[in-house]
């Protein structure tokens, strides 16, 4: 059932076994998976089927540190939430991802991939790509496509599977027919509020921007309203514990990482080059998929160079960036491959036509000019370390509710410094061992990070997990450290990030979760 | 500045770009010569290198250090493809085992940047 705030009664009370704040990707994945199960769900959403400005700008904050865009264009406030402008890149976190790394202080998860393999081929059925085939040899050899060989010694191949899927479009049909799920949209979570003795959450004040109040009663609850909001939400709800909720140990909202990408080098190949739209671009394989190879680096060098990790991204010279109208041309394609179209048709249509000359001068080089090329634009994506100072806070600024905005100090460390300049330098060895080609660095050391450095819309850290509650926010079942029916989901329970894009590992870990709850829920 | 065009020319030992001079060379600075490429290309990669001090700065220097690091090749071997060959394998050795410069940028492997200052100061072949 969908139901819209103003259509409730002001003070009425939502009620259900399972409360879940945030239609994205995560939550939605909760409600999903719990819906199956006959669990009753409500789903809290702040906007609406839509991006609405007023909505939007809620998510406004300040920026300490790189302000590469403002922090409410890195969010979509609507049902759906970022899936709305999701790219639609999976792939799994490396094993070594979920291990603790003694160059790399606070890493590792509470337990091992193993534990999240068989919700990965859970999250692989949600997004429905097939065949899931991580190994760039066999889609090489599938797709009559050539790929490099970088010295295994040094660099190996990741492949990214890509396959938009919008969480709202996609589910809504079996979640609005579901009797024992409630989507309420236009539903702002305001506070948690506790019990007396602060042990658990006994309701969520919610709020309209027209001034509608309500309350949500559960058994259970789940913050998935994304990397930045899960930790502002606990912040903000100050009044019994006065750091705000599961906040005892100041852990809440540090630990803020991204994934800061930049243009790192250039690759000058050997021999005949490669298709400048082969297995490094996005290569489409019909029915809206399409694989993407990108370079890593060995676990063993990483260690051995203290690093963290590392994708390399391949992108023929001339191809790598689409702005403005090109890239709203982009999005419109890709939804167009999914036969939908997307939520702000008018705004992406209008970019298009305003920018014509680029996006022509973009379709000319992407579909009119697929020689082999020799010459490719390295792109570094890195896994940011842990680090405490790098958080969010709340400052002085209020949003329409008169609720503190987000305060976002992004921070680097030594670690992140090395690990962007060695990553390239290392892949600069890998092709020259194998008499692939050489790469001219577009990085020097003593940069902090290149003028060129965007970041991932990639939210991670901020309410961690870990088994101490001195170092983490949430337990290995996404409970909050002390409040007994408070759970977390989405990327800002990563203690570690690795370099893959991180939709598809919060779609396993929100769909462990579900099933964490549904027997929490047997068992009372 | 080494622009890409040298690179693509065939100066920074891309395996297969080069093409050896018909005929074997007769003596061994001629050989060495004629195995690491004997062109504006490679001339201008080694000044680079020179430029950037990332390498001996004298000839014969140069020239013994790639004989010692190529132990298994014969002293007075004066065949242009056996010396490339083991410049190669030397080459790859190099930048797997992290022994590479930074030449305006570019990662070159320390043996390939000797090799190619040791063109740049040697006299063009007859």
């Amino acid at each position: 059932m969908l139901v819209d705030t103003d259509a409730l009664e002001d003070d009425s009370a939502i009620e259900a076994d399972v409360c879940i704040v945030g239609a994205g990707p995560a939550g939605l994945t909760v409600a999903k998976e719990l819906a199956a199960g006959g669990v009753r769900v409500a789903v809290l959403e702040s906007g609406g089927d839509g991006v609405e400005p007023e909505v939007s700008a809620l998510a406004d904050g300040e920026i300490d540190g790189i302000a590469v865009q403002p922090l409410e264009a890195t969010r979509v406030r609507a049902l759906g939430g970022t899936s709305n402008v999701w790219t639609g890149q999976c792939r799994m976190l490396d094993e070594e991802d979920f291990l603790p790394r003694a160059w790399v202080p606070d890493s590792g998860w509470p337990f091992r991939r193993s534990e999240l393999e068989p919700y990965y081929a859970k999250a692989h059925r949600i997004i429905r790509f097939r065949p899931v085939d991580y190994d760039m040899a066999k889609w090489s050899a599938r797709l009559g496509q050539p790929c490099l060989r970088p010295s295994e010694k040094i660099a190996f191949h990741r492949v990214s599977l890509c396959k938009p899927v919008n969480f709202w479009s996609d589910y809504a049909l079996d979640l609005k027919a579901a009797r024992n799920v409630t989507v309420v949209t236009h539903a702002t979570v305001l506070a948690i509020r506790l019990t007396e003795d602060e042990g658990a959450v006994v309701r969520l004040d919610v709020g309209n921007l027209r001034g509608k109040r309500l309350t949500a009663r559960a058994r259970h609850y789940v913050l998935a309203c994304g990397g930045l909001d899960n930790a502002r939400l606990l912040l903000l709800s100050d009044d019994v514990q006065a750091c705000g909720v599961g906040n005892r140990h100041d852990v809440v909202g540090r630990f803020f990482m991204e994934h800061p990408r930049f243009i790192s080098g250039t690759l000058l190949l050997a021999g005949l080059g490669l298709p400048a739209r082969g297995l490094y671009s996005e290569y489409y394989l019909g029915e809206g998929q399409a694989i993407r190879g990108d370079l890593g680096i060995v676990p063993e060098v990483r260690e051995r160079e203290r690093i963290a990790n590392v994708a390399g991204r391949l992108e023929a010279a001339g191809k790598e960036e689409y702005v403005g109208g090109a890239r709203a041309a982009v999005r419109l394609f890709r939804h167009l491959r999914q036969r939908r179209l997307p939520h702000d048709l008018g705004d992406t249509l209008w970019q298009i036509i305003t920018d014509a000359d680029e996006v022509a001068a973009a379709a000319y080089r992407r579909f009119a000019s697929d020689q082999n090329v020799s010459t490719f634009t390295v792109t570094t994506l890195i896994e940011q370390a842990p680090n405490r100072e790098s958080r969010l806070t709340l400052c002085e600024r209020t949003d329409a509710f008169g609720q503190r905005r987000p305060r976002l100090v992004w921070r680097f460390c030594e670690l992140d410094r090395r690990t962007a300049f060695r990553a390239v330098e290392l892949l600069a060895q890998a092709v020259g061992a194998a008499d692939i080609g050489r790469i001219r660095l577009e990085v020097a050391s003593e940069q902090v990070f290149p003028p060129s450095t965007e970041w991932g819309h990639h939210h991670m850290g901020t309410t961690r997990m870990s088994d101490d509650p001195r170092t983490g926010v949430v337990d290995r079942d996404a409970k909050v450290h002390g409040i007994a029916n408070l759970f977390i989901a989405g990327a800002s329970v990563f203690p570690t990030s690795g370099s893959a894009p991180p939709t598809l590992t919060v779609v396993a870990l929100a769909a462990r979760l579900a099933d964490h709850l549904r027997r929490r829920l047997a068992a009372l | 500045m080494i622009s890409r065009r040298y690179f693509l020319g065939g100066a920074v030992g891309l395996g297969s770009l080069a093409v050896l001079p018909a005929g074997a060379a007769t003596r061994p600075r001629d050989a060495w010569l004629a195995a690491i490429g004997d062109s504006p290309a490679v001339r201008s990669v080694g000044a680079a290198c020179l430029r950037c001090g990332v390498v001996e700065a004298d000839r014969q220097v140069l020239l013994r250090s790639l004989m010692t690091a190529l132990a298994t090749l014969a002293p007075q071997e004066a065949d242009p493809a056996a010396i490339r060959a083991a410049l190669g394998a030397l080459r790859r050795s190099d930048f797997a085992a992290g022994e590479v410069v930074n030449v305006d940028g570019w990662i070159l492997a320390r043996s390939e940047a000797r090799a190619y200052a040791f063109a740049a100061l040697s006299a063009p072949l007859a």
